[in-house]
């Protein structure tokens, strides 16, 4: 007797689904349920804390903001509507506060680069630079990482944010440009100069 | 070798490169880069650059601190534990106050209805010492007499207030337009005397027995005399209607002996 196969349907998750699943874990945080606040925190500290490092470069500065976007998330939740998505209202936020505490750093004429040793004496070494003899190949690696890092902070705020969005975190321009409340256009033309600065940059380096 | 055509592609080969073209502009660039070996190499050269960028970020991915969340949720509830909100829940959670200020609220509107009470029922006589009586005695000197007059054959509209000349009443206050002999004189100044001795008076009916009669012999004796010789003024013969006499001006205030 053949051995029958079942075919155990699979819910997937579709985009309606996720939003009435961001609209509802919003009005929970709304409503001040702790467990709601958490999980929204711990479902896109990650993303916010990453976000916040590549565009600011530093990683004690990225973790001040992390808080800081948190903090100004629960704050206006009662502005959430759902037009967009939680991630992409997040991600402008996240941006928006970057962008003062940048204007911020420049007032205060802090040096707005930070290399990868520096780095390195905050976070400890890479992975890969903690092997005792180090690999022509990593060493490589470590040096191109550390360009195109030192290139990448080199860039205009407005610049680094649409090629950290578009890159790193692999937004689309309506995203990106919804999360810089620009216009689409704009967002193309950002890219492209971003880009060709960056590697501009990198040949001269 | 680029043609005109590169330089239309090139400006979407970004776009190619992120996957936002669609329909006939993806079409017609992909058909290009199929031919084209230079813009081919240009869409190479920009997403080698994204995966390097990529590549460094996965590098550089560093752990997320911990108690982050932890650390934001107490804020936050900090935050709200200070909000007017909170601190108006947390006053109307103990009731001892709600009843506190509902009696506040209850003896205030009762006071409030009292005085209101006061003010609409209270006595309407006016004090002593009240404003209105002060300025009416303060126009008024002892001893003066007013004489309602009209001019002989004249109705009752025409009648006039003035003030008769005696000894008692100021000069230059009122310019006295009659002038009497001396014997009606010495008859009004006796009875100014008779009626100030007892005081503010308005009528003789309260005047005790003796002084009474001495006053209405005076003024039945003054009668007489202004029958046999009228009045005589700036408009001919006048007629006395009424006779006035302000007898006292008295002042007093509250706290201080007259």
């Amino acid at each position: 007797m053949a051995a029958e196969t079942s075919v155990k349907p699979i819910r997937v998750l579709a985009w309606p689904d996720a939003a009435s699943a961001d609209w509802a874990l919003v009005q929970q945080c709304a409503a001040g349920e702790e467990d709601a606040c958490t999980r929204l925190v711990t479902d896109h500290q990650r993303m916010v804390y990453q976000l916040a490092l590549h565009l600011l470069g530093d990683p004690q500065e990225a973790q001040d903001l992390t808080q800081e976007v948190f903090l100004k998330v629960f704050r206006t939740l009662s502005q959430f509507r759902g037009q967009a998505a939680l991630r992409t209202w997040i991600y402008r936020i996240v941006v928006n506060q970057a962008s003062n505490r940048q204007r911020w750093w420049r007032r205060r004429k802090k040096s707005q680069q930070v290399a990868l040793d520096d780095y390195a004496v905050t976070h400890g070494e890479l992975p890969e630079a903690r092997n005792f003899a180090m690999p022509d190949r990593v060493l490589q690696q470590h040096e191109t990482a550390d360009r195109v890092w030192e290139a990448l902070n080199a860039l205009p705020f407005d610049q680094r944010a649409v090629i950290v969005l578009r890159e790193i975190d692999g937004l689309s321009y309506e995203e990106i440009a919804t999360s810089l409340n620009v216009a689409v256009g704009t967002v193309k033309s950002r890219l492209a100069r971003a880009r060709e600065s960056l590697r501009l940059r990198l040949m001269h380096s | 070798m680029i043609s005109a055509d590169c330089d239309l592609v090139r400006d979407d080969l970004d776009a190619f490169a992120d996957g936002e073209l669609r329909g006939g502009d993806l079409r017609r660039v992909a058909q290009h880069l199929e031919g084209c070996r230079s813009c081919a190499d240009e869409l190479d050269v920009r997403q080698s650059l994204g995966g390097l960028i990529r590549e460094t970020a996965t590098q550089y991915r560093p752990a997320v601190p911990r108690g982050l969340a932890s650390g934001v949720v107490a804020r936050i509830r900090a935050e709200s534990a200070q909000s007017w909100r909170s601190v108006l829940r947390r006053s109307t959670e103990d009731w001892h106050w709600a009843i506190v200020g509902g009696g506040a609220v209850s003896a205030t509107f009762v006071s409030a209805l009292f005085c209101v009470a006061l003010l609409i029922f209270g006595t309407a006589t006016p004090a002593a010492d009240s404003i209105s009586t002060l300025g009416k005695n303060l126009r008024e000197s002892p001893g003066a007499i007013y004489a309602e007059v009209s001019r002989q054959g004249a109705s009752r509209q025409e009648v006039m207030l003035v003030q008769l000349e005696t000894s008692a009443a100021p000069s230059g206050v009122y310019p006295a337009v009659f002038t009497r002999g001396d014997e009606e004189r010495a008859l009004v100044n006796a009875l100014a005397e008779t009626l100030a001795s007892t005081g503010p008076l308005h009528d003789l009916s309260r005047l005790p027995a003796d002084a009474r009669r001495r006053a209405e012999w005076l003024l039945t004796t003054i009668a007489r005399l202004r029958a046999a010789e009228p009045l005589v003024g700036p408009f001919g013969a006048l007629q006395v209607h009424r006779l006035h006499l302000v007898t006292n001006t008295e002042v007093t205030a509250k706290g201080l002996t007259p």
